[in-house]
């Protein structure tokens, strides 16, 4: 039988990705230090497109050393196939997309690794219709973080929506806006300067806004419903 | 659509990739700008070779906004280096500052116009082929996620014209509503059919040890000999940014070179590098001339 798949995290797994996780944010941290006091020019960017990798990675070890359910793996495939053919079947209304609510309902609905997962992939196989950029390995980790936080935040049982909706919003401009962005701040000074933050991200601030609307207003409307058809989906099939 | 095949692109998919990770890491990491220069114009050159004039549309339609807004943010909020051009207010707007927002402009303006090329050279087949070994179970989804997408998009459309049909055409308010429902819509049957996917994968005996990855393209001899000579390359260019022959530095004064030596030869090879695809086509032309011109 398949086995749940939120099991499988709990399982032999668990102690790997602790480790997997302790070395990326020990790494990540490293790096942030190297930047701050090395003085090597530039030294900022080269620190951010480093964390990007030592972010993704933890979650791909830990996805691709998991245990392989034909379930799980087809489950994660519909969602991000849902979340990118959302993006390009809205396309009378620019930003107003449901990617990231269906992002944020699938790491409530299958667990925070696979919320990171899930949401990265959106990023990078949605970019292959969009065009892939420097921007494409900060959005996957915007995106996944938005699925990973996601699923710790919300469990399934015992929700109110108010909080998702919170979060939805929220996450579009904290995780979406500030992380897409960041390769374009550091590319343009040789040090984090304020000045740059401001303008870049307040050229984006429009966006992010109708972004943040439009997860607003389809988790209104998705969550409760998709919620509950992939609970019922998991319970007929066991998985 | 019609797509341009050079000859770059008929390598294995693994040399291509290869190829954009060197040329991309390198153009960031040599600060220099004659390196950033050549890395736009071998860019550009390769993008033209791929797409015409739809690549310059590209160009101009974000790049190159982005470029101009570098060149003149970073002299407006960086106020180091030591030569004031003019004052606005008190903050003087220095020579140093435009020069690092020059080459800055050119470091973005080349890996955007790389990884444009990159997405037009690595389509979604030849990307699996590299991934597939490396990330199976990721690269699986990939491909499934490929796979599931135009067959929602085709869902979504009978669900649509259904609901048409029924009466239910969305009002300008409530066409958001409706949208909202089609898609709770299309995830009930996405859910539903993806189970018997699962269920095939599994009577076919998937997660059993053993498994074997299918490629179509085959490494050849070409191959090999490219990717030696991106290493040989590569390494050079590095080795001139360890020995100081591509320093540059731009605060507090404007400092190219440090080695005696010179920069010539290390320029050379990062300018080979980028323009590698550009001599294959050509070399490519002329052999086929060539060979016409015996018929």
């Amino acid at each position: 039988m398949d086995k749940g798949v939120k099991d499988i995290t709990k399982e032999s797994g668990a102690r790997r990705d602790a480790l997997l996780f302790a070395a990326g944010v020990i790494c990540s941290v490293g790096v942030m230090l190297w930047a701050g006091f090395s003085g090597v020019d530039r030294a900022y960017l080269y620190a951010v497109i480093l964390i990007c990798f030592f972010v993704l990675a933890p979650f791909y070890i830990s996805f691709e050393k998991g245990e392989p359910y034909a379930r799980e793996i087809v489950l994660v495939s519909v969602m991000i196939a849902l979340a990118v053919a959302g993006r390009a079947a809205f396309f009378w209304a620019p930003q107003f997309k449901p990617i990231i609510a269906i992002v944020i309902i699938s790491g409530i609905a299958l667990g925070a690794r696979n919320g990171f997962v899930i949401g990265s992939m959106s990023a990078f196989v949605s970019n292959f219709f969009f065009g892939q950029g420097p921007w494409t390995p900060f959005q996957m980790v915007a995106w996944g973080l938005i699925g990973f936080f996601a699923g710790v935040f919300f469990s399934e049982k015992g929700r109110s929506l108010l909080p998702i909706l919170i979060y939805g919003a929220l996450s579009c401009f904290v995780l979406h806006g500030a992380i897409t962005d960041i390769w374009t701040v550091l590319s343009i000074t040789d040090k984090p300067n304020l000045g740059t933050v401001i303008t870049v991200y307040s050229a984006g601030l429009i966006p992010d806004l109708i972004l943040a609307i439009a997860t607003v207003v389809f988790l209104l409307l998705l969550a409760v419903p998709i919620l509950k058809k992939i609970k019922r989906v998991q319970e007929k099939y066991e998985i | 659509m019609y797509l341009r095949h050079d000859e770059f692109t008929k390598y294995h998919p693994g040399t291509n990739f290869a190829y954009f990770c060197a040329v991309i890491i390198l153009s960031l990491v040599i600060f220099h700008p004659v390196t950033m220069g050549i890395s736009l114009a071998g860019a550009l050159v390769y993008a033209i070779l791929l797409r015409g004039g739809k690549s310059l549309k590209f160009f101009f339609s974000m790049p190159f906004i982005i470029m101009i807004l570098t060149v003149i943010l970073n002299p407006i909020f960086v106020h180091k280096g030591i030569t004031p051009l003019f004052y606005i207010g008190d903050s003087p707007v220095t020579k140093e500052a435009f020069i690092y927002g020059a080459c800055a402009t050119l470091m973005i303006g080349s890996v955007m116009m790389w990884f444009y090329c990159y997405s037009q050279v690595m389509t979604s087949d030849r990307f699996m082929a590299v991934a597939g070994r490396v990330m199976p179970k990721s690269s699986l989804v990939f491909s499934m996620v490929l796979r599931f997408i135009p067959r929602l998009k085709n869902q979504a459309v009978k669900i649509r014209n259904a609901r048409r049909n029924a009466g239910t055409n969305g009002e300008a308010v409530s066409k958001t509503k409706e949208a909202a429902g089609q898609m709770s819509m299309l995830t009930t049957w996405a859910l539903e059919n993806s189970i018997e996917t699962s269920d095939a994968m599994r009577s076919r005996g998937y997660g059993l040890p053993g498994r074997t990855h299918y490629s179509g393209y085959k490494m050849q001899a070409r191959d090999g000999v490219f990717i030696a000579l991106l290493i040989i390359f590569a390494v050079t260019v590095i080795a001139g940014k360890i020995t100081g022959a591509l320093f540059f530095a731009a605060y507090p004064q404007v400092k190219i070179g440090l080695s005696e030596g010179g920069s010539g030869a290390y320029i050379a090879a990062f300018a080979l590098m980028c323009f590698a695809p550009a001599v294959i086509e050509i070399a490519e032309e002329l052999r086929w001339k060539q060979l016409e011109s015996k018929i």
